[in-house]
């Protein structure tokens, strides 16, 4: 197979299309990740090392990664949920609905911190309750993963929404004619059909609660070991100049995030593609 | 199983999809629901199916009643007009889907699937392709898949939705025969819908023709088509040339076309309209006593056995004719497009003032 292979097309211009693309994600992707890397290779093994097993970075990562786990499950279901009833359903204000998911992206994240914030704080409207039956959700892991999983619910919602679209009704009647139970062809038909886009949908969640910051440091509270995430570490280490320690903290994130979401394309591709018959 | 149907009627909104459908189905039968679209042949189908709940009347499997039995509990093996296999899984996994379903203490072991999958995969001829994905096969295999995934809960009943008709017409016809044969060895009582009139006819023991949500006919193809029941069933059956003119007692004219012909079928101001299958004519150069219908050739369409010639009336009002000679007359005939000829029909349907079908009518 030819490196490029590119097929006729009535609209000319792939040269200059894809050229565009490469120079733009140099510029904006692959440029600053040099710089993090660049940064990171000043320091050696032992410093890099030192750095991301230090109790407070580790402390951080847990913090970071239960709270973005606990964010993206919630997500996976809540979306889900979300999609479904917007897909299935016709009601007055579902357009509303459809509108609303996409709140979170385009809401500041510091706003949305502030509000979450003041919102589950001990004295506010909802964080009153939960302190009712003893339960602080403000300045604590529990928090940061409310936060999260506001942030990242409408990569869940916008992953499953067009294959439910395309899921059409007469193969759940075949299910149904072949004696499953309404259960059974929810699982067995529905959710198997979705589970490809619902894991891009929930990896995608992931990385991005673990990247959040703006929305987090408000609810979280902060303190060093206990609701300290790993995005404001590194903000830290750079007020203190230590360019470096944040460039090693920051490559963490970078290469789990990539991992997964390289991961979850090739579980993607490889089940999708049988499905269609490439 | 015999199904049969009683006084079924099913509205959507304002719509009437069925209105009083009765329908005996005997044991073992092959029947096709006949109709043009919007007909309620698939409503129909549907609320035998058990897909669809209708707003009265009962359907009886055996004598027993169905009516409100969950889809579930039917044991209807179900083909989808878009087959609707399960994109999700190999086609072997499409078939034992059913057989997976089943409760525990119904369900048979691994091993005994595995080999009701291969039987089944076998009689629709598919066992080499079990490990593919349905999105890997072609219109006709998917199809093939559709049925032995329906088949293999032993259904007492097979309802097969416009089962050919996503698919090119030769792949049609080899799967329809296929569907025929298909029958004599399983011989389930089964029910296929079709707005295709030669499959219909090719196909079934009996023929429901269904128009605007009510049956019109029901009986077996040859009687369909050689004693329709209405002028609906006439029309629908086969393409029709429709003469329109006035009788006076001893012969039909339309212009300067002119048929001597007996009938009691005409309206008292005269007017009769005739019906002329295409098939039911021959064509020469030259009028005789009985028939001066002139008209020019138009096109030819020359397929098979069979020519099939466009035909423009010359000088009286009709719509353009259509007439099928047999290759053998047609080289007989010796003609040329534009040419003027003369169409004798042997045998003419007349269509009553109420718009009924009257008798059957030779020119003489």
């Amino acid at each position: 197979m030819p490196l490029l292979r590119t097929q006729h097309s009535v609209l000319p211009g792939f040269t200059l299309s894809f050229a565009l693309s490469v120079l733009f994600i140099c510029l904006v992707i692959l440029v600053p990740l040099s710089g993090l890397a660049i940064h990171v290779s000043q320091m050696s093994w032992a410093q890099y090392w030192g750095v991301i097993t230090d109790p407070r970075s580790l402390a951080s990562f847990r913090v970071t990664l239960l709270a973005a786990a606990g964010a993206s499950g919630i997500n996976a279901v809540v979306g889900l949920l979300l999609a479904w009833v917007i897909t299935r359903y016709r009601f007055p204000g579902r357009r509303l609905m459809d509108a609303l998911v996409d709140l979170p992206f385009a809401l500041p994240t510091a706003v949305a911190g502030l509000t979450l914030s003041a919102l589950f704080a001990a004295n506010g409207w909802l964080g009153q309750w939960f302190e009712a039956i003893g339960i602080s959700v403000a300045y604590t892991p529990l928090g940061i993963m409310i936060a999260m999983s506001f942030t990242s619910l409408p990569f869940v919602v916008r992953a499953v929404q067009p294959v439910l679209e395309d899921l059409t009704p007469d193969v759940e009647e075949a299910a149904a004619t072949l004696g499953a139970t309404p259960m059974a062809t929810f699982t067995r038909v529905i959710l198997a059909q979705l589970m490809p886009a619902l894991l891009t949908g929930t990896a995608l969640a992931f990385t991005r609660s673990l990247g959040e910051y703006g929305a987090v440091i408000f609810i979280a509270g902060n303190m060093p070991f206990e609701t300290e995430i790993l995005s404001l570490l590194v903000n830290i280490r750079l007020d203190e100049f230590d360019y470096a320690a944040a460039s090693a903290l920051a490559s963490v994130i970078l290469i789990a995030s990539l991992v997964l979401l390289f991961g979850i394309q090739l579980v993607q591709s490889r089940l999708t593609r049988r499905w269609k018959g490439h | 199983m015999s199904i049969r149907v009683e006084q079924i009627q099913k509205r959507f909104g304002d719509f009437t999809a069925l209105d009083d459908i009765n329908l005996d189905v005997q044991e073992g039968q092959l029947v096709g629901l006949l109709g043009p679209s919007g007909s309620g042949k698939t409503t129909l189908l549907r609320i035998i199916a058990g897909l669809e709940k209708a707003d009265q009347g009962k359907v009886l499997f055996h004598g027993k009643d169905v009516t409100n039995l969950d889809v579930r509990k039917r044991k209807v093996g179900f083909v989808f007009q878009q087959y609707a296999l399960f994109r999700h899984l190999t086609v072997a996994d499409n078939v034992a889907f059913g057989l997976r379903m089943l409760p525990r203490k119904e369900r048979p072991a691994r091993s005994a699937i595995r080999q009701r999958v291969n039987e089944l995969l076998d009689l629709v001829q598919l066992g080499h392709l079990a490990g593919r994905y349905p999105a890997q096969l072609s219109g006709g295999q998917k199809q093939r898949v559709a049925l032995a995934r329906a088949l293999a809960l032993k259904p007492d009943v097979l309802l097969l939705d416009e089962p050919f008709g996503a698919l090119d017409a030769k792949v049609r016809k080899e799967l329809r025969r296929w569907l025929r044969h298909l029958h004599e060895q399983i011989s389930v009582t089964s029910i296929f819908v079709t707005h295709d009139q030669e499959e219909a006819m090719e196909v079934s023991d009996q023929v429901v023709v269904m128009s605007q949500g009510r049956i019109e006919q029901m009986a077996s193809p040859l009687t369909v088509y050689e004693q329709p029941a209405s002028r609906f069933v006439f029309d629908f059956l086969g393409h029709i040339n429709a003469l329109k003119g006035h009788y006076d007692g001893r012969s039909w004219q339309a212009g300067n076309a002119q048929l001597r012909l007996t009938t009691e079928g005409a309206c008292p101001d005269g007017e009769l309209t005739l019906y002329l299958r295409p098939h039911e004519a021959d064509l020469s150069k030259t009028p005789s006593d009985s028939a001066n219908l002139p008209v020019k050739l138009g096109a030819r369409s020359v397929f098979g056995g069979t020519v099939t010639l466009e035909l423009e009336a010359l000088g009286w009002p009709a719509e353009v004719m259509e007439v099928e000679l047999s290759r053998d007359a047609w080289q007989a005939l010796n003609a040329q497009p534009g040419d003027t000829l003369f169409v004798h029909p042997r045998q003419l349907q007349t269509v009553t003032c109420d718009g009924n079908l009257g008798p059957r009518v030779t020119p003489a």
